[in-house]
């Protein structure tokens, strides 16, 4: 680590992350949920365009669809059906999740540093790593710990949860090109 | 001047006289006392609400009014808006620090910072954990109940294999299928709790930081300072200095009484201390002595003492609006103090007791008829008007007590008369009679040409708004805070009855079930309703049962799909009922809502918010028909109502007091008491008449005015008749008009619609009552009726 980035950890870590606008990628998810011996795996791809949201698309194990913008929270299931989810318009208390989620998915340093507590660790190679405690007691009752790893992109996610669940994520292949969305991702979107 | 006939030797005291002055002087002592106790620390009523009638013969609505006045009479919510939610939250700062740092610089703190607990929401959902399984939305309900347990475990295996998404607020087997977060959602919209994570409200294209205090009550003093609003002045002219361009918005009962206060405040003095002023100067005018002068203000100063302590006595506090009031008797009690002094003119000291003697007939009857048109007041069942009727008549009794029983003793030297008595009393002479056809039918001509129009063009109003006073300002931003948070109407609810808890509940849900559909075709807003928290134990069983068949269909499906064996969490047993959720944290939101037991049986309100539309509290009331043991409650039209009627009622007894004045009269006068009471008469038809000129909708307050009217233009009439030619009658009349004239006049002043109404008809009234007695005063030789002679 450079003397200077030592000094600022957090400088470091925003200055090695790309803030591009787009952003496409496969996940690979585990998730421990109280009630069920195994964890819960699923894989698939996501777009993450910065001003507009983030479409989170399951393959495997059966098919499935989530969109996060910034209002709201929606599933599109296997029959084609579209469930809201969450509206933070209904209930702005939703939108500091739904800004997480965002932050969380770009490595913005800037949105998460006024919702958690950072603490950056040494990480091997060129990498970082830091956990994140929420600093809102609205959000504490939500999550209890957020660790996250990276080099130019955020790699693995470790999002620990207040009833005791845990979710592993895993994201490779990212590609910043093409730079714009096509139709389809543009109308998912909307 | 006057002359009497004495019968008795002239330096005597009236027997037993002696002894009633000592006692008078025994209970002035007992009032001083209580008048020193009680600036100590005034009680004084400043609420609106507390002069209006409390629903006779219905206890439910009057403590449901009560309880929904009293639950918010403390709280004060400032809002501030910004652009950026980091210029609210900069503004919450510094405001807070403003209120807490003048807390800590003075000897008390005026607000304290009422903040929900953070860790409510915590309470409330660990409260509520164990009766998840019954508490269901509507919509839940009928989505639950409708939708293909396949579809149900195809969202819920969705929701497990998603992202990390939505919130579940529980573990997952107690909530499989993520109905808890939009319950909380739902209880959140419907109390205003929507509030984000940094506690700032999203509307109107502002963040709003929203701030909650209660009054500390001691602290609060209603002495017509601005304590309170220069408090929060100072903090937001801080707040906005932190951040430019913020809105500020204030609200609360608070707000309004003080900014009563500093009206009423600024009113007694004016009123008060100009009609003192006025009655002061007049006397000085009119006798050129000390003596004079120092007495009638004593007895002013009695009278008013006295007034305070016995209306403080019976009902427990004085309410503003009555000092107010009580500031214009000033210009009718100095009438009898006034009539001494005028009659003492010219008459050695030791002819006063059989002066005294002389005048005691015509200054009781003048009593009597100004007490019972101040009594009139009390008949209608208003606690306002009854103070006000309490607190005149006993002002009025004790100023001529003071007068009889003290004058004599007290005014022993020598009175002469002076140029500007001899004057005024001359003008007399010279004043016009009514003693030809062509006099009357002039006159009857002029009044015909006044009257017929004017009333023609007189319209009545009967709106509550009468009795507010609150600056336009202070109500816009009260209403501003109410669109912006939802808060519900004060005056408009559903009184919901039942003979217990449960049966309140179920009325309240089939109302809740009505609601519902108008609010969803957008007609009214939203309401507030308890058993939106707690549903009856009938609604939480059949929901329990249809949870657990749910959520078994689920569970079974999905451990199909993951070859799990999936087990659905433990449940409380029984329905939650009324006394634990009431004594939880969790009903903080809602604990208001319930009367509790009123009556025979329990009672709670539903309350509804935006009435902003012209139907929709038709559309409100139409929501309780039909239904059991509920009642939609308007107190806004209730109270229009209640004016109208006691309009209606007063204006009749109005005409009976009338006829009884003038059968009291015609027992004393004979065939001369028309010419006492006509003047009086005109005077009132020709007043209501120009209020109609004038454009001034008629109302109860000017009913009363007549009342009082008639009870004091008698006076005039009454001293004219019974002195006869008499300069000094005339003197004492005139001066006592001009001083009742300039109180009731600068009561015209009041920024309170009601008193407003008050003092223009008895500007109007007493002026025309002074100007047309002398008109109709017999002539000094007559003597067709018995009496007393003059010169």
């Amino acid at each position: 680590m450079l003397p200077a980035a030592a000094a600022d950890p957090l400088a470091q870590v925003q200055g090695q992350v790309a803030q591009v606008p787009l952003l496409r990628g496969e996940f690979a998810q585990e998730k421990q949920v109280a009630g069920f011996r195994n964890p819960l795996r699923s894989s698939g791809r996501f777009l993450l365009a910065r001003d507009k949201g983030v479409v989170w698309t399951t393959t495997a194990p059966f098919p499935s669809e989530t969109v996060i913008t910034r209002d709201r929270i929606l599933s599109r299931q296997r029959d084609g059906s579209r469930r809201v989810e969450v509206d933070a318009r209904q209930q702005p208390g939703l939108r500091s999740v739904n800004a997480m989620m965002f932050a969380l998915m770009s490595g913005d340093m800037k949105a998460l540093t006024s919702t958690f507590e950072v603490k950056a660790e040494p990480a091997a190679g060129k990498g970082w790593r830091m956990t994140l405690v929420p600093r809102s007691r609205q959000l504490a009752q939500a999550f209890t710990s957020v660790r996250l790893s990276g080099d130019r992109y955020v790699r693995e996610v470790e999002l620990r949860e207040a009833n005791g669940d845990v979710t592993h994520l895993r994201f490779s292949a990212m590609s910043e090109t093409p730079a714009t969305l096509s139709r389809d991702e543009a109308t998912r979107l909307e | 001047m006057s002359e009497p006939s004495l019968h008795l030797p002239a330096a005597h005291p009236l027997r037993g006289w002696r002894w009633l002055a000592l006692a008078w002087v025994l209970v002035l002592a007992v009032v001083a006392w209580h008048q020193w106790r009680f600036w100590h620390a005034p009680a004084i009523d400043t609420d609106v609400l507390a002069l209006l009638p409390t629903e006779a013969g219905d206890p439910a609505i009057a403590d449901a009014t009560r309880r929904i006045a009293g639950n918010s009479a403390r709280d004060v919510v400032v809002m501030l808006g910004a652009d950026a939610p980091e210029a609210a939250l900069r503004a919450r700062a510094v405001f807070e620090a403003f209120v807490q740092t003048s807390a800590a610089t003075r000897p008390s703190a005026l607000l304290v910072s009422d903040r929900s607990p953070d860790d409510w929401f915590a309470q409330a959902r660990d409260f509520f954990a164990p009766y998840r399984d019954r508490l269901l939305t509507q919509e839940q309900r009928e989505a639950l109940a409708q939708t293909p347990a396949d579809a149900l475990a195809e969202s819920a295996l969705v929701a497990l294999y998603g992202p990390m998404g939505t919130p579940r607020l529980t573990e997952w087997r107690r909530d499989p299928l993520g109905l808890w977060p939009q319950w909380w959602q739902a209880q959140a919209a419907s109390s205003g709790l929507a509030l984000d994570a940094d506690g700032l409200l999203q509307a109107e294209g502002r963040h709003w930081a929203v701030l909650q205090f209660t009054l500390r009550e001691s602290a609060f003093k209603l002495d017509g300072e601005r304590r309170l609003q220069d408090l929060l002045d100072g903090a937001a002219s801080a707040a906005t200095t932190a951040a430019p361009g913020l809105r500020v918005l204030k609200a609360g009962v608070p707000l309004h009484a003080e900014s009563a206060a500093v009206q009423a405040s600024r009113e007694v003095n004016t009123i008060g201390w100009g009609s003192l002023a006025a009655v002061l100067l007049l006397v000085w005018l009119a006798f050129r002595s000390l003596r004079p002068l120092l007495l009638v203000a004593l007895s002013l100063l009695v009278g008013c003492a006295v007034a305070l302590t016995v209306t403080v006595l019976v009902f427990g506090k004085i309410h503003l609006l009555t000092l107010i009031f009580g500031a214009s008797l000033v210009g009718v009690a100095e009438d009898y103090g006034i009539h001494w002094f005028a009659s003492r003119q010219g008459v050695a000291a030791e002819r006063r007791w059989s002066l005294l003697r002389h005048l005691l007939p015509g200054l009781w009857l003048a009593l009597l008829t100004s007490a019972m048109a101040y009594l009139a007041l009390g008949l209608a069942p208003f606690p306002g008007l009854r103070q006000m009727a309490l607190f005149s008549v006993v002002g009025l009794t004790a100023a001529f007590l003071t007068v009889i029983l003290g004058f004599p003793w007290l005014d022993g030297g020598r009175m002469g008369s002076t140029a500007f008595s001899r004057w005024l009393g001359g003008t007399l002479a010279r004043w016009p009679r009514l003693s030809s056809r062509r006099a009357v039918g002039v006159l009857a001509a002029a009044v015909l040409l006044v009257a017929v129009p004017g009333l023609f063009k007189l319209q009545a109003n009967d709106d509550l708004r009468g009795l507010q006073s609150s600056p336009p300002a202070l109500i816009a931003q009260q209403r501003e805070v109410g669109r912006l948070l939802g808060m519900p109407s004060p005056a408009q609810f559903f009184l919901v009855q039942g003979r217990d808890a449960e049966q309140v509940l179920q009325r309240e849900e089939r109302l809740v079930a009505r609601l519902r559909q108008v609010e969803a075709d957008g007609s009214v807003g939203g309401h507030r309703a308890l058993s939106d928290w707690l549903p009856s134990q009938r609604r939480q069983d059949e929901v329990a049962a249809l949870t657990s068949r749910v959520e078994q269909e689920v569970l079974a499906r999905l451990s199909a799909a993951t070859g799990e064996i999936l087990a659905r969490g433990e449940f409380a047993g029984s329905a939650v009922g009324i006394d634990a959720f009431l004594a939880s944290p969790a009903s903080r939101p809602v604990r208001h809502l319930w009367l509790g037991q009123v009556g025979q049986g329990m009672a709670s309100v539903v309350m509804v918010n935006d009435l902003s539309r012209p139907d929709a509290l038709a559309i409100f009331a139409a929501q309780a028909e039909g239904l059991d043991g509920v009642r939609w409650v308007d107190r806004t039209a209730d109270i229009s109502r209640l004016l109208t009627h006691y309009r209606h009622m007063m204006s009749w007894l109005l005409l009976a007091g009338v006829v009884v004045v003038f059968l009291v009269l015609a027992l004393r006068y004979r065939g001369q008491a028309w010419r006492v009471i006509t003047p009086t008469l005109l005077a009132g038809v020709l007043t209501v008449a120009l209020l109609g000129w004038l454009g001034q909708p008629l109302q109860l307050f000017n009913v009363l005015a007549l009342m009082l009217l008639l009870g004091m233009g008698i006076d005039y009439g009454i001293f004219l008749v019974e002195h006869r030619g008499d300069a000094s009658a005339w003197l004492a009349v005139s001066v006592g008009a001009a001083s009742t004239w300039l109180s009731f006049g600068l009561l015209g002043l009041s920024a309170t619609p009601a008193l407003r109404a008050f003092g223009l008809t008895l500007l109007f009234g007493i002026g025309l009552v002074w100007l047309l007695s002398p008109l109709f005063r017999p002539r000094p030789d007559d003597s067709s009726l018995h009496g007393h002679t003059s010169e």
